[in-house]
Formats: structure tokens, C-alpha cells, sequence
């Protein structure tokens, strides 16, 4: 017992641990002062770009790829959600169906998840992949320079083919809110916390217990090593490209009700998640995730106190002191490959 | 022949390493690749191993052409290398290793076997089972290295500078264990080394190769008492 309690003291002045406290001390009294829907709102939010940005750190730790087009695969999620969830709306109205109310959003999300993995996929096995074969040297900076380019090309290929309006729905469930803590919680919140929880623990169970699973961690921490004992890095790689993208889709099509799809609706997921992950450390995958309710709660807690317009100012400046004072993140690097370039 | 190499030529982009190397190996032989550091003793095993495309030349195992195989297909036929850095996973546990060692492996029954039998080959690192490989020592991670290369329960391994870095005893106990291997296992062993005594003393054949060119060969107390190998490695 008193074991325990030293180590959780020594914990609490490391990095982590004087961030996770500030952390939920600034939770703690934004509810307090506020009321607790700050709470709801940081727990939804921080659930979801938790997603994004663990998508995006392990994208980083196994492929070693800065991605800054990480948040276009949010806008092919939101994109993808809206054209399965929009007829099947317009069918409902006509004919309504419990079942199909319940499966409806279900069936969009799932296709939102899967049109990311799909277009990850993709985008591993035409560009990156064809750069591995041809050229290791500047790996990351060339990776760097394709993902901004990939950026554009996606940003404008959205508007070319479905046009530059907004893309969204007012809810996915037409259910009353529920009441939790005096706070009314719409059940499209409630579903994008489930999903991020589900898929969280789905994803560590994964990596944690799986022959793949553990392959993409090997793979992580020593490509010549995996090689050596069998583990085909081809597969790996275009696999975790696609995780880690529908990872990101998967909340884009959750949150399409917050966020309708447009062309450039991925921007603010690929710098928010690239706040978390420079926050927590690059390849810190499951830090991430802690690192996502943080980011979560410092934009919600500076829209209710600054305003919104600086929501976006105040984790930058965060960012910008975690470079100068602590550049391995809170957490520390895990990333080798990136920090050795 | 279970492993043959004829006329490798293999290097690191233009830099030309190897020229002309041919070399076999025999199912059940115990071989060594002797020679100076930086004549391309290591680069030959990565080239054999697939973690380096040659330039020409052929490499074949079991009669079987695998040169411009990719690394993991390579394993997955029953070459398993053990590399002078290891390699190994230094986030994981030694358990975790040794079962990213099995990844070939999908009989569960089979490769509790594996196991049992590089925890008895090593019973130190069932000591350490749980412990983080990167925070071992140098010799219980080469131990480490060489029982993971095991787990695939390959036909052959080629090992690099099993010697690297270890104290004496622990240099012979590694010997001893790969002694065993190939004697009670009938595993085939092609080991690099700069220990050129011990290593003499272990192998039944051996190569000495220079400059990226193989120049003597012979069963190996025949290079252990060549007027050579005596001048150049042995210093005397
Ligand atoms: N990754 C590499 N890139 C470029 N040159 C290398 C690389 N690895 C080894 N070399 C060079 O190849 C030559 C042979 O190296 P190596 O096969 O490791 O020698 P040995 O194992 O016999 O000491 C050396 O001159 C070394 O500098
Ligand atoms: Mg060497």
C-alpha cells in the first residue's frame, strides 16, 4: 500500500504526471464553475480526437510518416457517412421503421470507417510504397512533402466531385436527450463516446493480443528484427496505414453531426491530433488517447472562458511551450526512426 | 546442398562489398565464415538472409533459388538469422520476443515445445521471462537473439558474432549451445566470427574471406594449422 502510494507520488512529478493533474484540477473546476456539461463536452470530444490522434501516432510509429493529411481521411468519413446516412433518412421519412432508425447510423458510420481504411489503404500502396521501394534516403522528409501534396489533392478533389457546400445532418437519432449529471445529452453524443470506448479497448485488445496485433508493435519498435522472424513489413505496413485511417474516419463519420462534410473540414482534425501527439510524444499511441481528452478540455475550457476564435490559439501556444521545455512530449518519444533523421 | 551461394556479388548502394562469393553448406554441417573486420562477413549473411538485394549471383536453399526473396519469406522457409545488433523487440518482454520469434508458428502445441526447449537451452532467460529486453544485459540479450532466431525451428540458422561483446564464459557457453544444436538437433549452422580460435576449434569447415572475396577454404583444423590463417588472425 504505502509502496503503491510512493510510486503514484513519484509519478506526480514527472511531466505526465503534473499534466494529467493540471489537467483534471482545470476539469474539475470548469465543472464546478460552469456546470457539468463542460465535462460531457470533453469527455465527446477528447473520446474522438483521441481516435484521430492514435491514428495518427501509430501511423507515425510504424510507417514513420508525418502525416499532415491524416484529417482528409476525417472528411472521407464524414463524406462517406453522409451519402449512406442521407437516402436512408429520406427512406425513413417515407416509411418509418424502428429497425431501420437504429442500423441506419450504425450502417454510416461503419461505411465511414471502412471508405478511410479503404482510401488509407490506398493511399499506402500507390504512394508510399512505391517511395519505400524506390528511395529510403530522406524518408521522412519526402513522406512529409507527399502528405501535404495528398492534402491538396483531396481537399480539391472533394470540391470537384461533391462540390464545396456543407455535407451534414442535424442528428443521426431522432430520440429525446437523455439526462445524465442535469446535463441533456443527445444520443448522438452518448453513441460518439460508446464508439470511441468500444474501439479503444477493441484496438489495445488488438495490439496487445492478436499475432497481428503484435506484429504492427514489432514492426514499431525494429523493422529488420521483424523481418528476421518472419513478418511480412509490406502487409504490416499497408495494414496500419489503413487502421490508423479508420481511425480517423471513424470519427469523422461519428461527429458528422457536429461536423458536416466539406472540403476542408480535415484541417482542424489533422492540427488537433498533431496537438496531441506533439503533446504526448510521437508514437505514444495509447498516450494519445490520454492526450486527446487533454486537448479536448483545454478547446472547450478556452471557448467558455477566452471565446471562441482563440480555441485554436491556446493549444497552439500549449504546443509551442511543450517544444521549447519538453520536445519528447509528456509523456516521452517512442519514436526513434522520426528523432534520428 | 542444403544452402549454396554462387558468384554473389552484393553491396550497399554503389558500394560494391562482396565480389564472387561462393560458398555451400551442407544439411547438418557446422561452418564458419572467418575473416578481417569489415571483409563482408556480415553482409554475406544479409544477403543470404534477404535483408540485402544482390547485385548478381545466385543464392539457393534446398536447391530452390531465393535470392530476391523478401526477408520475412526467406524465415518462412527455414533460414533464421541472428544478426551482430539482434534485433531484438526492446519494448517487449523476453516472453514476447521469443513469441514474435514463433511468428511462423501457428500450432499452438508446437510451439509450447519451442519454447520448452529454448527455456532449457537458456534457462536464464526463463528467469527473466517478463522482464524488457532492452533493459537486459549484453549476454543475456544475445541469448535472447539467438533463442528467438530458435523459435521458428529452423533448418538452419546463420548466426553473426555470436562472440560480440560477451565475456569468455559466457562466449563459451553460447559456443557450447550451438554445439548442441547442431550435434543433437541436427541443426545447420553457418556462424561469422572474429574469434577465429574458438571458432575453429567449434566448426567442421570453414571460409576465410578477405576484401569482399573468399580466399581460403578447407575443414577447419586444416585452416586452424594453415601457415596463413596462423599469420594473418592468429598472429603467429
Ligand atoms: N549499411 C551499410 N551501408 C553502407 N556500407 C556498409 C553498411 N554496412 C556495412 N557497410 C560496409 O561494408 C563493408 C563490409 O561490412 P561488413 O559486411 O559488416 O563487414 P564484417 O561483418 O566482415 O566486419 C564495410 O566496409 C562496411 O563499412
Ligand atoms: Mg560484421
Amino acid at each position: 500500500m504505502i509502496h503503491w502510494f510512493k510510486g503514484f507520488f513519484a509519478w506526480l512529478r514527472t511531466a505526465a504526471g503534473v499534466s494529467v493533474s493540471a489537467a483534471v484540477l482545470l476539469a474539475a473546476f470548469a465543472a464546478i464553475d460552469r456546470g457539468p456539461y463542460v465535462l460531457v463536452n470533453t469527455v465527446v470530444m477528447g473520446g474522438m480526437l483521441g481516435l484521430v490522434a492514435m491514428g495518427l501516432a501509430i501511423i507515425l510509429g510504424v510507417l514513420n510518416i508525418p502525416s499532415f493529411v491524416h484529417g482528409e481521411f476525417f472528411m472521407i468519413g464524414g463524406l462517406a457517412a453522409y451519402y449512406v446516412i442521407t437516402p436512408i433518412k429520406d427512406y425513413l421519412f417515407e416509411n418509418p421503421s424502428p429497425f431501420l432508425a437504429v442500423v441506419g447510423p450504425v450502417l454510416a458510420i461503419g461505411a465511414a470507417t471502412l471508405a478511410g481504411a479503404l482510401a488509407g489503404a490506398l493511399a499506402e500502396l500507390l504512394v508510399f510504397r512505391e517511395l519505400r521501394r524506390r528511395n529510403r534516403d530522406n524518408w521522412v522528409m519526402n513522406c512529409f512533402l507527399l502528405t501535404v501534396g495528398l492534402n491538396v489533392i483531396l481537399i480539391n478533389g472533394h470540391q470537384l466531385l461533391f462540390g464545396a457546400d456543407f455535407k451534414g445532418i442535424v442528428s443521426y437519432w431522432e430520440g429525446r436527450p437523455i439526462e445524465l449529471f442535469d446535463v441533456a445529452v443527445s444520443m448522438d453524443r452518448l453513441l460518439a463516446f460508446l464508439i470511441s470506448v468500444s474501439i479503444v479497448v477493441g484496438f489495445w485488445l488488438f495490439m496487445k493480443y492478436t499475432r497481428t496485433g503484435r506484429a504492427i508493435r514489432a514492426v514499431a519498435q525494429d523493422e529488420t528484427g521483424a523481418t528476421m522472424v518472419g513478418i511480412p513489413l509490406g502487409w504490416i505496413m499497408t495494414l496500419t496505414m489503413a487502421l490508423g485511417c479508420g481511425l480517423a474516419a471513424v470519427a469523422g463519420g461519428s461527429l458528422l453531426f457536429m461536423y458536416p462534410s466539406y472540403p476542408t473540414v480535415g484541417m482542424e482534425a489533422t492540427y488537433m491530433a498533431w496537438f496531441v501527439v506533439i503533446l504526448v510524444g510521437l508514437g505514444r499511441v495509447l498516450g494519445a488517447l490520454v492526450g486527446g481528452f487533454m486537448v479536448a478540455l483545454l478547446k472547450i475550457v478556452t471557448l467558455e472562458y477566452v471565446g471562441s476564435g482563440w480555441d485554436f490559439v491556446v493549444p497552439s501556444a500549449l504546443i509551442i511551450l511543450v517544444l521549447i521545455f519538453k520536445p519528447s512530449g509528456i509523456f516521452g518519444s517512442e519514436v526513434r526512426g522520426v528523432l534520428d533523421q | 546442398m542444403l544452402l549454396e551461394t554462387a558468384n554473389l556479388n552484393a553491396g550497399y548502394g554503389f558500394l560494391h562489398i562482396l565480389r564472387d562469393v561462393s560458398l555451400k553448406v551442407d544439411e547438418g554441417e557446422f561452418v564458419c565464415l572467418i575473416g578481417p573486420n569489415g571483409a563482408g562477413k556480415s553482409t554475406t549473411l544479409r544477403t543470404i538472409a534477404g535483408l540485402i538485394r544482390p547485385y548478381d549471383g545466385r543464392v539457393s536453399f534446398r536447391g530452390q533459388p531465393i535470392n530476391g526473396l523478401a526477408g520475412h519469406r526467406i524465415t518462412q522457409l527455414g533460414v533464421s538469422y541472428i544478426s551482430e545488433a539482434m534485433n531484438l523487440f526492446t519494448n517487449m518482454t523476453v516472453h514476447e520476443n521469443l513469441m514474435m520469434g514463433a511468428y511462423t508458428i501457428r500450432d499452438k502445441a508446437f510451439l509450447r515445445n519451442q519454447l520448452d526447449f529454448v527455456y532449457s537451452l537458456f534457462p536464464r532467460l526463463e528467469e527473466r521471462r517478463n522482464q524488457l529486453s532492452g533493459t537486459m544485459s549484453g549476454g543475456e540479450r544475445k541469448m535472447l537473439a539467438i533463442a528467438r532466431g530458435l523459435m521458428s525451428n529452423p533448418k538452419m540458422v546463420l548466426v553473426d558474432e555470436p562472440s560480440f561483446g560477451l565475456s569468455p564464459l559466457m562466449t563459451k557457453a553460447v559456443f557450447e549451445a550451438l554445439d548442441l544444436l547442431n550435434r543433437e538437433r541436427g541443426l545447420t549452422i553457418l556462424v561469422v566470427e572474429q574469434n577465429v580460435t574458438l571458432t575453429l576449434a567449434a566448426t567442421n569447415r570453414g571460409y576465410v574471406i578477405e576484401n569482399g572475396r573468399i580466399v581460403l577454404e578447407g575443414p577447419s583444423p586444416a585452416l586452424a594449422a594453415d601457415e596463413y590463417v596462423r599469420r594473418v588472425f592468429l598472429g603467429i
